[in-house]
């Protein structure tokens, strides 16, 4: 027997204002259809309707019925970001869900007996899930959609329906629950047809013949069956979150602290599915119509509120937006979250969340282009060289170097060397010399900060490539001990037959 | 008042055990006091080296190696960082000339993964890299490379507080330069002198490396003035087993990395 369960969040306008400002909980507050006095209200909090406040008045009109109001204006990002937030909670129990849309998502409940005890139990870890990201959603556990839909929002709460006591749950309920059409209503309510049971008994053919294909699906719905069944749909990874300021921010302190709440749900989401942040992307808009888009680059991905805080706030210390902010939105580049087990032998290294602040202020005093770690360039070019970007989780957990095979701990085998490799300091750029050179053989070497008679050389070797880009290179190299005491590695560009000194031998 | 007496006591069982050594008339002094906390050591990886330095870089100080031109300075410091990121460390590399060359890094058997480099603008900048880096923690070595020509004046004030951010975070702090920089922040420096190229001669000659000569110029941890050469060759040759070795094979390597007052090279 198939179970369904909805998680459900009535008045859902006013639920996502409160997931955004949760602050503004336990005070009379009034959500708005847009800016302006003439905004119609969508939803009202139990406060307001205690003043008198209700739904369909204008901002004007509820703001003289009750002078601390507060009225918010609904913006579609807001909604978007509540209902994603909905569907991650659902998605955290079950991989099963249908995204409704309005504040409703529901669960396929199958295959989830052998980790929860009960349904009661499974349905309260939703809600529990649910309010971790700032919603108190209503569940109802029941064999249908549209039952365990009913029970989401009559019961309050949680609220789970026994197989096969869809019938006597449903049948003292109200058929305006079911939402019909204003015409079927009234046609129902001339039958005297006040309850969902009364609907339930009518004969299918008869409703049909009288009311057409609207009244099939409303009886159907009465009797507890489905329109459609559950379709399941992957859930997008894609973890974003805005706000709309009332006037725009033009200092630091102040958008920082609209920034922590955003990444507070952002991070709160993430965690739920299983995710951890990685670079963070930022889109301003700006009060000169403009857009600022820029990404920050986590070096080690965590959910640590500080530490992406703190990034954020380095990121834009160094690259202060060009206008004030009038609106602002964050997305997080979901990055998996790996289990690790440190070696007993082996140091932790850097912890991530401090290492990427570190990263983050090396990368404000230098540039993001200086710091990082060497790469081997995949070139016959000699001084080619490249740098990455941190990434420090990646290589703290693989292994050491391979040893040599003989057992032993890591890098066994290479310690207690007798020698090492030379190794070559790089100039760069190459700094130009002036070669005297006799027989095609380099004799003299004058440039600055060097200058000496050539004792010993070994060379030329011809090193060319990228001849089919207009980034080739041709070029003689030698290495020339000088009578300064110095070793170096000259080269002679033949495309310009000059020479230059790229490296030292030290 | 108890803990006051339990002081008193103390100090007078201190100098009564003072004057009773001393009647002993031995030899040496006597300290009275806690022994100093053993100083953690960085195998260089390089045996020579390590024997100098009594097993190794001290971690939570600084160390300096100096040098001029081709005097073998960044192949040990390399050497250094190649055994540490064997081990697993994690180390960081502040470089002020912009001189790293990352093929020479992986030829010394690095793994490049583990290394994060910086390349600061200006020394000041570099300065404050690097105590970032110490603050930071976690990194077995931390390198401030100041072996080109300073890119500005170098300001005394920063070695207190790299040497207290290393101590705090047990981080081997090496700053390679031509000449001594730290003063008497540094707990060693090590100077390295060129004591010959090495070529393969014969119709088309070859650079091998050359032989140094390193010098324990200063040393807070130990005796100074010890002496040692450093082969710097291009083949890394491993510990052979002893069959394997001939005598010529074994007396050429002894000479090399013996210590300077059994073979001189001066």
């Amino acid at each position: 027997m198939m179970r369904l369960a909805c998680l459900y969040m009535p008045d859902f306008p006013l639920a996502a204002v409160l997931r955004a400002e949760p602050e503004l909980r336990g005070m009379p507050l009034a959500v708005a259809a847009g800016l302006g006095p003439r905004a119609r209200l969508l939803a009202v909090s139990a406060e307001a309707a205690r003043v008198g406040v209700t739904v369909a008045l204008t901002s004007a009109q509820a703001e003289s019925i009750a002078a601390g109001l507060v009225i918010r204006p609904v913006s579609p990002d807001l909604l978007r970001a509540a209902q994603a937030a909905l569907c991650d909670a659902a998605a955290s129990v079950s991989p099963r869900i249908e995204d409704a849309g309005g504040g409703r998502v529901d669960l396929d409940l199958e295959g989830l007996g052998a980790l929860y005890e009960s349904e009661a139990q499974l349905a309260n870890a939703l809600a529990r899930r649910a309010a971790r990201l700032g919603l108190e959603a209503q569940v109802g556990v029941a064999g249908s959609k549209v039952a365990a839909y009913l029970a989401a929002c009559r019961g309050g709460g949680v609220t789970v329906i026994p197989p096969g006591e869809e019938w006597q749950f449903l049948a003292p309920v109200s058929i305006q629950w079911l939402e019909p059409s204003p015409q079927l209503t009234v046609t129902l309510q001339r039958w005297g047809i006040r309850c969902i049971g009364d609907l339930a008994a009518l004969p299918l053919r008869a409703v049909g013949t009288r009311l057409g294909p609207a009244g099939i699906a409303l009886v159907r719905r009465a009797r507890g069956e489905d329109d459609h069944p559950l379709v399941p749909r992957s859930l997008p990874l894609h973890f974003e979150e805005s706000i709309e300021l009332e006037c725009a921010i033009d200092t630091l302190e102040p958008l920082l602290f609209i920034l922590r709440g955003l990444l507070d749900r952002l991070t709160a989401r993430l965690a739920l599915r299983g995710w951890i942040c990685g670079d963070l992307r930022l889109s301003l808009r700006l009060a000169t119509r403009g857009r600022d888009e820029r990404t920050i680059a986590v070096t080690a991905p965590s959910n640590e509120l500080k530490a992406l805080l703190a990034l954020a706030r380095l990121h834009l210390e160094t690259h202060p937006p060009a206008a004030a902010i009038e609106a602002l939105r964050v997305l997080a580049v979901p990055e998996r979250l790996r289990a690790a087990q440190l070696d007993l032998f082996r140091p932790s290294g850097p912890a991530p969340a401090r290492l990427a602040v570190t990263v983050a202020r090396l990368n404000a005093i230098c540039g993001s282009e200086r710091v990082g770690t060497p790469v081997e360039t995949d070139s016959h070019r000699p001084d080619g060289h490249g740098m990455q970007v941190v990434k420090f989780l990646g290589c703290r957990f693989s292994s050491p170097v391979a040893n040599s095979g003989n057992g032993g701990g890591p890098g066994w085998g290479y310690n207690n060397l007798t020698t090492c490799p030379p190794a070559l300091r790089a100039v760069r750029p190459p700094q130009a010399v002036e070669v005297f050179c006799e027989r095609d053989r380099p004799e003299f070497v004058r440039g600055e900060g060097l200058a000496g008679r050539v004792v010993q050389a070994a060379g030329p070797w011809r090193v060319q490539g990228n001849w089919w880009t207009d980034a080739g290179y041709a070029r003689d190299y030698y290495d020339a001990q000088l009578s300064d005491g110095g070793v170096y590695r000259l080269y002679c560009d033949l495309t310009t037959r000059n020479w230059f000194v790229d490296g030292v031998y030290d | 008042m108890a803990k006051m007496l339990g002081m008193l006591v103390s100090t007078s069982r201190q100098a009564s055990a003072v004057a009773r050594l001393a009647q002993l008339s031995l030899p040496g002094r006597v300290h009275i006091g806690t022994a100093p906390e053993p100083v953690r050591r960085l195998s260089s990886g390089l045996t020579a080296v390590d024997a100098l330095l009594d097993g190794g870089m001290p971690c939570g100080r600084i160390s300096e190696v100096t040098g001029a031109r081709s005097s073998g300075k960044t192949s040990l410091l390399l050497a250094i960082l190649a055994a540490s990121t064997r081990r697993g460390e994690v180390v960081a590399c502040v470089d002020v000339a912009d001189a790293l060359h990352p093929a020479s890094v992986a030829r010394a058997g690095a793994d490049l993964q583990r290394i994060l480099w910086v390349r600061p603008p200006t020394l000041s900048a570099a300065m404050r890299c690097t105590e970032l880096l110490l603050q930071a923690g976690g990194f077995a070595v931390v390198v401030l490379d100041l072996g080109g020509p300073l890119p500005g004046r170098l300001r005394g004030h920063f070695w207190p507080r790299l040497l207290h951010a290393a101590e705090h975070s047990h981080t081997a702090l090496i700053v390679l330069a031509p000449h001594r920089v730290a003063g008497s922040f540094a707990a060693l420096s090590l100077t390295l002198r060129l004591h010959r190229p090495l070529w393969l001669r014969g119709l088309w000659p070859l650079f091998e490396g050359f032989q140094t000569v390193a010098a324990l110029v200063r040393n807070k941890l130990g005796m100074p003035g010890q002496k040692t050469v450093i082969r710097v060759r291009e083949s890394c040759s491993f510990p052979e087993p002893a069959f394997t070795s001939t005598n010529h094979e074994h007396d050429s390597r002894s000479a090399f990395t013996s210590t300077i007052h059994e073979h001189d090279p001066q």
